[in-house]
C-alpha cells in the first residue's frame, strides 16, 4: 500500500503549525485512497519535534535529524528528503505553500521528476477505475478564478495555502523513527540573524491596525498611526503602501508580505484583494472601513462601516482617550 | 563576475472574463511587461554589476513579444539577452519552463543567477528553485541584498517572517528576490532607444539538447477554470454618527463587547 506523505517544516521558530492542517488534507485523501500517512521532517533539530508531530491519524513519523544543516540550506535537505521518499511508495506529498517549503519542494520535484501544483486551498480525491486522482483546487486570475489541476506523476507534489483544512489534533500513535545525519555539506553556510522591528511588532501583536491607499489623504496616515500607538495595536499596511514607502516592507500585510494571526484587526482604506487578505490568518476579528460600499474587503470582515476613515479616525483617537 | 537573470514577461492586469458555463477564458486586457518582482532582481543585479564589474545575460522563455521585456533589461544595464522561444516550448508546466532554462544556462558558467520570486501571473514561485537544482546550485528564496564578501564569497542578505538572514554563498549561487526589496530604476528614454537596436539572440528548439525536448511532458495540468464564488461572509454594518461608530469599533478592538 502506498503512502501520503507530510512535509513538516522546522522553521527558527519552530514548527510550521500548517503541519497539523496537511496531516488532516491527508486524511481526506486517504478516506478514499486506503492508505498511511507519513510525516516527514528534516532539520538540525528534528528530534525535538517527535511529540508535537504525534497528530491524528499519522502512522510514522520520520525525522531527519540533519546535523547542522536547517531549512534554509534547501540543497542538502532535498537531497536527504528525496533519499527517504525514492525508498518508499509515495503517492502524494503536502508541504506548505510557504516560500522556504515552496524551493525545497520544488528541488525535490526535479530530483523526482514529479509533477507540482503551488498554493492550493483543496483537495477533492477521486477514485477513477481502480485508482485515486487527487484533484488540486487552486485560485487562479487574481481572486476571480478557481483553477482544478491534476498531476500526472507518482509521488504528486502539491503544496496547500494555510488555513485550508481544519489542524488535526496531537491524539496520534505514530510509530517514531530518528534518522541521524551526519557530516552534512550546504554550500550556503547561514552567518546570523537581524531582527527586523516592525515585523517583530506585527507576528506578535494581538491587535493591528493596518492601512491601504485611502489613508494617503490628508491627515489619514497619521490618525492611524496614533490610534494604533494609543491602543497598543501594531501599525500595518497594505502592498501599495509599501510600494509607495509610507511603511516598512517588513510591516506590509499580504501574500507577498507578512503574513498575521492577530485577535483583532482594524482595517481602513484597504480594497482587500485575495493578495492581501491572505495575509491574514487565523481568524480573527475584522472591522473593515471603506467609502466603497462595494469593497471586496467587506466580503473578508465580520464587521463593515462604509465611511471616509476621515470622518471616523478623530472620533476613534477621542474615543481611546476617554479610557 | 558573470551574471544571469531569467525574467518572465506577463500580463499587465489578471482581469479575466470566465464564462460560468463553456469556462472559457477571457482577457480584458492583453497588454503585457516585464514580471514586476523581476525588475527588483533586475536592480539587484544591476547593482552588483556596477560594484563588481560583471557583465548580466538575461534570459526569457516566451513568444516574440517577450523580446519587449529583454529589451527593457538591456535598457537597465543587461548587456547580451537571449529569448527562448519555439512552438515546443509553449504551454509548458513549471519543471519543462525549468528545463529548457537550464539547458541554455548551464552552458556559461555563471556565479550568480537571478530570478524574480513569482510571476504576477501564475506565481507558483516553483521555477527558480527547479533552476537551481538542474544547474546544480544552491538557491537563497526571498533574497533581499547581495554584497562580495572580498574573499571571492557572496554575502546575501535573506527576508525572513521576523527579519532578515545573513547567508554566505561559496560558489555560484540562484537567487530569487521578492517583489519590493528594493527601488527598481526605469531605463531612460536614451537608454530604452539604444536598447531597441541591439539584437536580441533567438533560440528555439533546434539549439536545445534533444533529451530536454523529449522531458517536456506537462505534469501539473489544468483541467477546468472556473469563476470563484462570491464571498458569502456576511460583514455586520455598524452605523450612526461618526462618534457612535468610533465607540462602537473601541469596544470591539478591546473586546469589552461582542456585538454591536
Amino acid at each position: 500500500m502506498s503512502e501520503i506523505v507530510v512535509y513538516a517544516q522546522i522553521t527558527k521558530n519552530g514548527l510550521n503549525p500548517e503541519t497539523a492542517e496537511l496531516v488532516t488534507a491527508a486524511q481526506e485523501v486517504a478516506k478514499v485512497s486506503g492508505e498511511t500517512i507519513t510525516v516527514l521532517a528534516a532539520d538540525d533539530q528534528a528530534p525535538l519535534y517527535e511529540d508535537a508531530l504525534k497528530l491524528d491519524g499519522v502512522s510514522d513519523v520520520i525525522l531527519l535529524h540533519t546535523i547542522g544543516i536547517g531549512e534554509m540550506q534547501t540543497d542538502v535537505l532535498s537531497e536527504v528528503m528525496a533519499d527517504v521518499i525514492t525508498s518508499r511508495d509515495v503517492s502524494t506529498i503536502l508541504a506548505p505553500s510557504e516560500h522556504q517549503a515552496r524551493a525545497l519542494l520544488s528541488r525535490i520535484a526535479v530530483k523526482l521528476d514529479a509533477g507540482m501544483t503551488a498554493a492550493c486551498k483543496e483537495l477533492k480525491p477521486e477514485a477513477v477505475d481502480g485508482k485515486v486522482v487527487v484533484h488540486q483546487i487552486k485560485s487562479s486570475f487574481g481572486s476571480q478564478g478557481l483553477v482544478t489541476c491534476d498531476i500526472t506523476t507518482k509521488p504528486a507534489i502539491i503544496t496547500l495555502i494555510p488555513g485550508s483544512y481544519e489542524a488535526a489534533p496531537q491524539t496520534g500513535t505514530p510509530k517514531i523513527q530518528v534518522i541521524e545525519k551526519e557530516n552534512l555539506t550546504s554550500a550556503l553556510e547561514v552567518l546570523d540573524f537581524e531582527e527586523s522591528q516592525s515585523a517583530g511588532n506585527l507576528l506578535g501583536a494581538r491587535r493591528v491596525v493596518c492601512v491601504g491607499k485611502g489613508a494617503i489623504e490628508g491627515e489619514n496616515f497619521s490618525l492611524a498611526k496614533s490610534y494604533a500607538q494609543k491602543i497598543n495595536a501594531a501599525f500595518a499596511g497594505s502592498r501599495p503602501m509599501a510600494d509607495q514607502h509610507w511603511i516598512d516592507f517588513e510591516a506590509q500585510i499580504g501574500e507577498s508580505g507578512t503574513v498575521i494571526r492577530p485577535e483583532a484587526c482594524l482595517i481602513c482604506g484597504v480594497s482587500g484583494a485575495i493578495q492581501f487578505t491572505e495575509g491574514i490568518k487565523g481568524d480573527p476579528l475584522v472591522i473593515a472601513i471603506n467609502k466603497d460600499p462595494k469593497a471586496p474587503i467587506f466580503g473578508f470582515a465580520d464587521y463593515k462601516v462604509v465611511a471616509d476613515m476621515k470622518d471616523i479616525l478623530p472620533e476613534l483617537l477621542a474615543a481611546a482617550d476617554q479610557k | 563576475m558573470k551574471i544571469a537573470i531569467c525574467i518572465k514577461h506577463v500580463p499587465v492586469s489578471e482581469d479575466v472574463e470566465i464564462d460560468p458555463v463553456t469556462h472559457s477564458v477571457r482577457r480584458i486586457d492583453a497588454t503585457c511587461d516585464m514580471n514586476p518582482c523581476d525588475l527588483n532582481a533586475m536592480e539587484m543585479a544591476a547593482q552588483l554589476k556596477k560594484a563588481t564589474d560583471s557583465s548580466i545575460d538575461v534570459y526569457t522563455m516566451g513568444p516574440d513579444g517577450a523580446a519587449a521585456s529583454l529589451k527593457k533589461c538591456l535598457a537597465l544595464g543587461a548587456d547580451e539577452a537571449y529569448l527562448l522561444s519555439d512552438r515546443s516550448f509553449a504551454g509548458r508546466d513549471t519543471l519543462g519552463t525549468a528545463r529548457v532554462l537550464a539547458d541554455f544556462v548551464k552552458r556559461k558558467s555563471y556565479d550568480i543567477v537571478f530570478t524574480g520570486a513569482e510571476s504576477s501571473d501564475g506565481a507558483t514561485g516553483q521555477v527558480g528553485a527547479m533552476l537551481a537544482e538542474l544547474l546544480g546550485m544552491p538557491d537563497v528564496a526571498d533574497a533581499v541584498s547581495v554584497e562580495p564578501d572580498g574573499d571571492g564569497a557572496l554575502l546575501i542578505g535573506k527576508k525572513v517572517q521576523q527579519g532578515t538572514l545573513k547567508i554566505k554563498a561559496r560558489g555560484p549561487v540562484l537567487l530569487a528576490v521578492p517583489f519590493g526589496c528594493n527601488e527598481p530604476k526605469l531605463p531612460t528614454l536614451r537608454a530604452q532607444m539604444k536598447a531597441n537596436h541591439k539584437e536580441i539572440h533567438v533560440l528555439t528548439g533546434k539549439d536545445c539538447d534533444p533529451s530536454v525536448l523529449e522531458n517536456l511532458e506537462v505534469k501539473s495540468v489544468v483541467t477546468d477554470v472556473y469563476p470563484a464564488p462570491e464571498a458569502n461572509k456576511q460583514a455586520k454594518e455598524i452605523t450612526g454618527t461618526p462618534k457612535e461608530i468610533a465607540i462602537k469599533i473601541q469596544k470591539l478592538l478591546e473586546g469589552s463587547e461582542q456585538d454591536v
